[in-house]
Order: C-alpha cells, then sequence, then structure tokens
C-alpha cells in the first residue's frame, strides 16, 4: 500500500454518517464477542469460566488492534476501515460455523467419551491440560481475529470524526460506541439469540456489518476504490447465503456430533452416514438455557412397548434418561419417607420441571394435598406439559389438580412467599459454576428452613463423594454440609451410591435408619439389595466454618482450588 | 514518577497515566462484575441481570463520556481526584447498598402490609438498584475521555491512543481475575473493598505527588477513606457475615 500525496480531501462521511456507522460497528463487534462465548459456553458447559476468559482476550485483542490502527497509515484510514470491515463481516459471520466444526474435528480426534461421563456425573471440573479445555483455547484464536479487526474500529472513527469536525470529536464517538455496545448487549439475549439461535444471530450481525461495509464503500472511499470495495462484498455475501442454506443441516450436524457417542477415532468420511442414520435433536434454546431432548441415543426405543429412549440435556450437561429416570427420582422421593416415616402432606418442589419428582409425590394418592412445583423456565414446563413422550414419562403430573405450578426464581420464590411445607424436594443442576452454586449457598438453604413445617425436611441432590474415593472425598464433601449446617440445619442424612447422592436435612436432630417399609403402592427400584447398596455407602466429612458457601463468597466452585 | 515535591508537577510522565488508567480501569469493571454478582442474588434472573448490568453500564460510560465534553472545569488532574473518590465512595458500597435496598423494601412491606412483588415497591428497588449501576458507569465514563485528555496533552504519540489501550488491559485483568481469583478469595464484599481501596490510592497518589494545591480536606478523606477500605478487605468475613445476616437472610415469617 503506497500513501498517494493526497492533493485533495477524498470524499468523506458526514459526521452524522460516522455516528451512525459507529453505533452500528460496535453493535456487530460486541455481538460477535457474545456469539463466540455462548458457542464455548454451549459446547463446554461452563459458563463463568468461558464467558470470562473470551471477554478477557477479545478485550486484549481489541487493545492489539488500537495499537496496530494508531500505526496504520493516516491517509489510508477510510480504505483501511473498509477492509476491516469486510474482513469483520466474514470472520464474525463465521465465527460459529468455524467454531462448531473444530468441535467436530474435535469429537472424532481427541474427545474421550468416558472421561466425559466421569465429569457429568461428578460435577468436578475440568484441569486445563482436559482435550476440551484445550479445543476451547484454540477457538480463542478466532475471538483474537475478531478483536483485532474491531480494536481498528474506534480509533479511525475518532480520527475521521474529529477531522471532519475540525475539534476533538473523541467524547462523542467513544458515547455512540458505548451506546451501540448497549443495544448489542440487550438485542443479543432479548432478541437476537431467543428467535435465531447462534448461527441465525451471527448471520443477521454479520449481513448488517456488511451494509456498513458497503455504504462506507459507496460513500467513504475515492471513486476509484468503490468498485472494487464493493466487488470484495460479493464472496462474503455468498459466503453468508451459503450458510443461511446449510443452517439447519449444520446445527443438527454439531448436536448429533455432540450427543451421539461414536467409536473414538470415527474416520471423517464414515462421519456424515452415522450421523444420517440418527434422528434429530430437538434443541429448545430459552431465556436460560438450551434443552436438548436426544431420541434413541441408546439404540433402545421401543415406543411400542412403552419403551422411551429420551435424553434431556440442559446447557450440554446430562440430566436425565428415561431409561433409568426412576432410580434416580425413586430414590429422591421415596427414601425420605422410608427414613422419616410419612409421606408429605403438603409439599414444595424446587427445580425438576420436567415433571417426574411430581409423579413420585402423586403416587401417595390422597395423603399428598398440595403439591407446589416452582420451576425457572417456562419451556420446560412447556415441555412437560405437552410434548408427547414427556407426557407419558411424568403421568401428566403437573397438570394434576393438586399440583400448583409456579414460574419463578426459586431463591425469590423462597424469599416472597410464606407458606410452610412438610417436605421440601430440591433438584437443581450441580454446581458447574459460580452461577449454579447460589443455589447451594447458605443463603438458599436459610430460606428452605424457613419454609420447613417444625417436624418437616427437606432433601437435594448433590455430587458427595464416599470414603473409598481418595482423600479428596472428605473435603469436597466437607463444603456442602458445613453450608447446610450453617444455615441451621442440625440433622444431615448423606445417602446415595457411586452414581447418585443425595442430602437428607431437617431442622432437629433425630436418629434415622434405611429400613423397608409399606409405601402402599409398589417401589420398583428400591428393593432390599438396592437399600442394602444404599446403606453401605458412606460419606465422610467435617463441619468448618471456613468452608461455608455464600452467594458473596462462594466455595463449592473454586476454579484455583487445587481439588479440581 | 516525579520524586520533587517542592515544583507543581502535573501528570507529565505517560507512564503515570498509564498506571492510573489500568488501575482505574480495573476497579470499574470489577465493580461492574460485583454488582451483576449482588444484584442477580437479591432480585434473581441472572441471565437477563447480566445483560441488564453489562448494558446499562455501556450506556451509563457512554454518558459520561458526552457529560465529559460538556464540563465546565478544566483543571483536569483535581477534577480526576474528584471522580476517583466518588467512585471509591459507590462503588465499594454499592454490594452492601443493594442488600439494604433489599432490606428496606422488605422492612417497608412489613410495615404498611404492602406487597414486595408489587409495581410500586418493584418500581423502587429497580430505580435505586440500577441507580448504582447508572452512577458508577458515568463516573467511570467521564474518567477515560479525561485521562485520554491527560494523556494526549503530554504523548507526542498520538491522541491518548496509549491510555485507550491500558484501559482495555485493566479491563482485561479484571475480567480474568475476577472469577478465577478475586470472588473465590475475597468474597463480594472483600473485593469491593479492595476495588475501592485502589481507587482511593489512586487518589491520594495524584493528590499528594501531581497536584499543585492539595486539599487538605480531600487527603484526610482519602486517608480516611483508605484506612477503612483496608480494613474491609482484610476482615471481610466480619462484613460477609453482617451483611448477609442483618440485611439479607433476615428470618421470614
Amino acid at each position: 500500500m503506497s500513501a498517494p500525496p493526497a492533493p485533495r480531501p477524498p470524499p468523506a462521511l458526514r459526521p452524522a454518517e460516522l455516528l451512525a456507522l459507529t453505533l452500528v460497528l460496535s453493535f456487530c463487534s460486541i455481538v460477535y464477542e457474545f456469539l463466540i462465548a455462548r458457542a464455548l459456553v454451549s459446547l463446554t458447559g461452563e459458563i463463568v469460566l468461558w464467558q470470562s476468559v473470551t471477554i478477557g482476550i477479545y478485550i486484549a485483542a481489541l487493545g492489539l488492534g488500537t495499537w496496530l490502527a494508531g500505526r496504520a497509515d493516516p491517509s489510508q484510514r477510510t480504505h483501511t476501515l473498509q477492509r476491516v470491515e469486510i474482513g469483520l463481516s466474514l470472520l464474525g459471520g463465521l465465527a460459529i460455523v468455524v467454531i462448531f466444526l473444530a468441535h467436530v474435528a474435535y469429537r472424532i480426534w481427541f474427545y474421550d467419551f468416558t472421561a466425559t461421563m466421569h465429569l457429568a456425573t461428578t460435577g468436578h471440573a475440568r484441569p486445563l491440560t482436559d482435550p476440551l479445555v484445550l479445543f476451547a483455547l484454540a477457538c480463542q484464536l478466532v475471538t483474537v481475529a475478531v478483536g483485532v479487526l474491531s480494536g481498528y474500529e474506534l480509533p479511525i472513527l475518532i480520527e475521521l470524526y474529529s477531522a471532519r469536525l475540525g475539534r476533538d470529536g473523541t467524547d462523542r464517538v467513544l458515547g455512540m460506541s458505548y451506546a451501540g455496545t448497549l443495544v448489542g448487549s440487550l438485542a443479543f439475549g432479548l432478541l437476537l439469540v431467543p428467535r435465531l439461535d447462534l448461527l441465525g444471530t451471527g448471520l443477521v450481525v454479520a449481513a448488517t456489518n456488511l451494509v456498513a461495509a458497503g455504504w462506507l464503500s459507496l460513500r467513504g472511499v475515492e471513486r476509484r476504490r468503490r468498485v472494487p470495495g464493493l466487488l470484495a462484498l460479493l464472496p462474503v455475501l455468498a459466503v453468508l447465503v451459503a450458510v443461511v442454506v446449510w443452517q439447519r443441516d449444520l446445527t443438527q450436524l454439531l448436536l448429533k456430533n455432540f450427543y451421539y457417542n461414536f467409536p473414538v477415532p470415527t474416520d471423517l468420511g464414515g462421519l456424515g452416514p452415522r450421523l444420517e442414520q440418527k434422528p434429530d435433536v430437538h434443541r429448545i434454546r430459552t431465556h436460560y438455557q438450551d434443552i436438548d431432548v436426544v431420541w434413541d441415543a441408546h439404540m433402545q426405543s421401543r415406543p411400542d412397548l412403552g419403551l422411551i429412549d429420551l435424553t434431556l440435556f440442559l446447557n450440554g450437561h446430562y440430566q436425565l434418561s428415561a431409561l433409568d429416570e426412576r432410580t434416580y427420582h425413586e430414590a429422591l422421593v421415596h427414601v425420605p419417607t422410608l427414613l422419616t416415616g410419612k409421606a408429605p402432606r403438603r409439599a414444595l418442589v424446587l427445580g425438576a420441571g420436567d415433571g417426574l419428582l411430581v409423579r413420585e409425590l402423586l403416587r401417595y394418592g390422597d395423603r399428598v394435598e398440595h403439591v407446589v412445583q416452582v420451576e425457572l423456565d417456562p419451556q420446560m414446563i412447556a415441555l412437560a406439559r405437552r410434548d408427547r413422550w414427556m407426557r407419558q414419562l411424568n403421568g401428566a403430573s403437573l397438570d394434576d389438580p393438586r399440583v400448583e405450578v409456579v414460574v419463578d426464581d426459586a431463591f425469590v420464590f423462597l424469599r416472597s412467599h410464606e407458606s410452610q411445607y412438610d417436605a421440601i424436594f430440591i433438584d437443581f443442576p450441580y454446581p458447574y459454576d459460580y452461577e449454579l452454586s447460589k443455589l447451594y449457598s447458605v443463603e438458599m438453604f436459610r430460606a428452605v428452613l424457613a419454609h420447613l413445617a417444625p417436624d418437616g425436611y427437606a432433601v437435594f441432590d448433590y455430587p458427595l463423594l464416599s470414603a473409598d474415593k481418595g482423600p479428596r472425598a472428605r473435603q469436597r464433601n466437607t463444603a456442602i454440609m458445613s453450608t447446610v449446617a450453617a444455615a441451621g440445619f442440625a440433622l444431615r442424612f448423606p445417602f446415595g451410591d457411586d452414581a447418585e447422592t443425595f442430602v437428607l436435612i431437617a431442622r432437629d436432630p433425630r436418629s434415622l435408619a434405611l429400613d423397608a417399609r409399606d409405601l402402599g403402592f409398589r417401589l420398583e427400584t428400591l428393593d432390599e439389595a438396592r437399600l442394602s447398596e444404599l446403606r453401605a455407602h458412606q460419606f465422610p466429612y467435617d463441619i468448618d466454618p471456613a468452608w461455608v458457601n455464600s452467594v458473596f463468597h462462594p466455595r463449592l466452585t473454586d476454579l484455583t482450588d487445587p481439588r479440581f | 514518577m516525579t520524586p520533587a515535591p517542592r515544583p507543581p508537577a502535573s501528570l507529565t510522565r505517560p507512564r503515570v497515566v498509564a498506571s492510573v488508567t489500568l488501575v482505574v480501569a480495573f476497579c470499574s469493571m470489577v465493580y461492574e462484575l460485583l454488582l451483576a454478582q449482588t444484584l442477580s442474588a437479591t432480585m434473581g434472573n441472572t441471565n437477563f441481570r447480566y445483560n441488564l448490568t453489562i448494558g446499562l453500564y455501556l450506556a451509563s460510560l457512554g454518558l459520561g463520556a458526552f457529560l465529559f465534553g460538556r464540563r465546565k472545569r478544566h483543571d483536569d488532574t483535581a477534577l480526576l481526584i474528584d471522580v476517583e473518590l466518588w467512585l471509591s465512595l459507590c462503588g465499594s458500597t454499592a454490594p452492601v447498598l443493594v442488600l439494604a435496598f433489599d432490606a428496606a423494601a422488605h422492612a417497608l412491606c412489613d410495615a404498611t402490609g404492602a406487597s414486595f412483588s408489587g409495581l410500586p415497591i418493584q418500581l423502587a428497588v429497580h430505580i435505586a438498584n440500577h441507580g448504582l449501576i447508572v452512577i458508577i458507569g458515568l463516573l467511570s465514563g467521564y474518567e477515560l475521555p479525561l485521562l485520554m485528555a491527560i494523556g494526549a496533552a503530554n504523548d507526542e504519540t498520538g491522541p491518548g491512543h496509549r491510555v485507550l489501550i491500558t484501559d482495555y488491559v485493566g479491563t482485561l485483568l479484571a475480567a480474568l481475575s475476577f472469577p478465577l481469583w478475586l470472588l473465590p478469595t475475597f468474597g463480594v464484599f472483600g473485593v469491593a473493598a479492595l476495588a475501592g481501596l485502589l481507587n482511593v490510592l489512586t487518589a491520594l497518589f495524584l493528590q499528594t505527588r501531581h497536584t499543585e494545591h492539595p486539599s487538605p480536606a480531600r487527603t484526610f478523606l482519602a486517608a480516611l477513606g483508605a484506612t477503612l477500605l483496608a480494613f474491609g478487605v482484610a476482615r471481610s468475613d466480619l462484613v460477609t457475615r453482617f451483611a448477609v445476616d442483618t440485611l439479607y437472610a433476615r428470618p421470614l415469617h
């Protein structure tokens, strides 16, 4: 690029146009960053880590781009900006595709299914050398590229605007840039992703960016550069159109590849036919999470026999499988009854909007008078109520007249209502990150205690480790048990096996023994063999105030903790 | 650093401007993350809370930058010290204030029989809470062009590019260290005190080393603030216990 002597001023955008351009470009850039972060979150299932690492790397790359812009030829500002926008439109629009395809490649060559299942069932965070962490770090190259290009924008726009204004216009351009970022951050979560999904959002924003680049080419550069500038947009447009056409196939390729377990390594040629044979993954992207319904993951579906092989994932984390959910729900609901000797008359269910836990409660017949089911995600309730197979699984429990469904944040519900219950069942996702660890905080458990009838109990699902899992088992268990103790629960009774563990808690201590009792109906999974298995597992812990998990001081998800 | 205390020293060195920018960018981002964390605890619906906090914060940054363009005062260093002191005060107390607003609203409901989820109470709580985000955003937004102006006045290489870059680096450091180190180590109130301490120490540094007429009142206030905040960092467990027991986990009935 040789600098012409610039004998006459080049055509220039009007100040208002430059400000509008700043708004649009800032909007596009922040959305690209959110997109990359969200894609990595949905592929790894770890929210806080990849959100913060991505924003951090993005901002650092912005800094690098700003620095590089300062070294660019000042006489070529508009031309540089034009090329940056073309590059950004291509890169931003394709970022999601690149990351999704990279994940397909990762699954083919590096994926370790057993390790992933282990992590899913224990709730351990991944070590930094985990292939999935390395994959997500490699994806940050896209973040760096998008960030560097975006970093070019602001200083060039400030210079163009100030030159046009004849005085320093930094404040206005900065103000406009912040406004664009605000619009982007609100539109992303409220409008774009819920309606368009990640791929669609990427395409719409890339198209917006492309229009801005076209505007710049038409209005901002010399006549001789106009046509090449506009021509350069065409291949980008073609790529974006291709992605629009292939969008559905791409999404299913990713989802099937993510959820179906293929022999590793699968050769690339054989992957296509294998994926073709599998039923589509049904993804519901809600305001709160991605709900994925996977059909026939184990190839054991026989709907004619009432055997449904349906697996539910929330944000990529395994939630339940229709094949073995009964083992889980019977233990969670009926072991407390076996222990305490009475069925709850009034019960509160927090989480578990799938209706399966409520189904178990309703088996007590008229001994259960009222069940309040509190679930954050209305789409989860809708799935449980309307989906044919989910209704068959949960026996349409949520439509039972004894059941009251409340769509609300469990914490907010507890803090704003005063009713008391004989039993509170808590079925939240494991504390994979800070956000979820709030659900297991001393504050939450205090609120639970305040809603318990004098001899009521609460039970929750938590990944405890039994003594034979090594010296770390005691430490890990200590954090949650100390939290419960600090909330005022004197009775703490952990039970479970290697796969599923629960804690029964109550205000006052009493001695409990896990014996078979007649509940008035047949328990399918809780036979004597299973009860003795549950009795055999001991979960060691201490009570240590230094490990109390608080909303304001998270302890369960300490990412730097050597335990993880 | 300028060692001579006698001759009136201004922010003459780009390195000093850059260091100040780094610290204040770090603190501002930390305040924002703290508010998102605390607000989602009292108001629920975390995803939306984070969106709204980031959005409002960035808009206020923009508004702050606008306001700077219309400033009357031109003693930039003195202005910067004032902004630092205000930021320190508002930022470090914001998480406790969020809990106090929440407790006050509940107390008001108890006294008057109004519903906590009713519109009047919710409107008041929303305005108070989001007002905190806006105030911190305004101050931070005012700060960046102020620093750029100071930087540009003393930097031959460009109109404050270096300041902008340092600002990004400070934000990066905050975004990485908050979840990985700060939050699990110090807790919400400890981190708030730490960021406040950094702001007030910056003010103190500018006040004593880089102003022509240091104001004794400001120096005293800054020193007092630094002492209190240092205590807050060292004993954040006490603050957490006090805040949770008296303001947040009040007995339900």
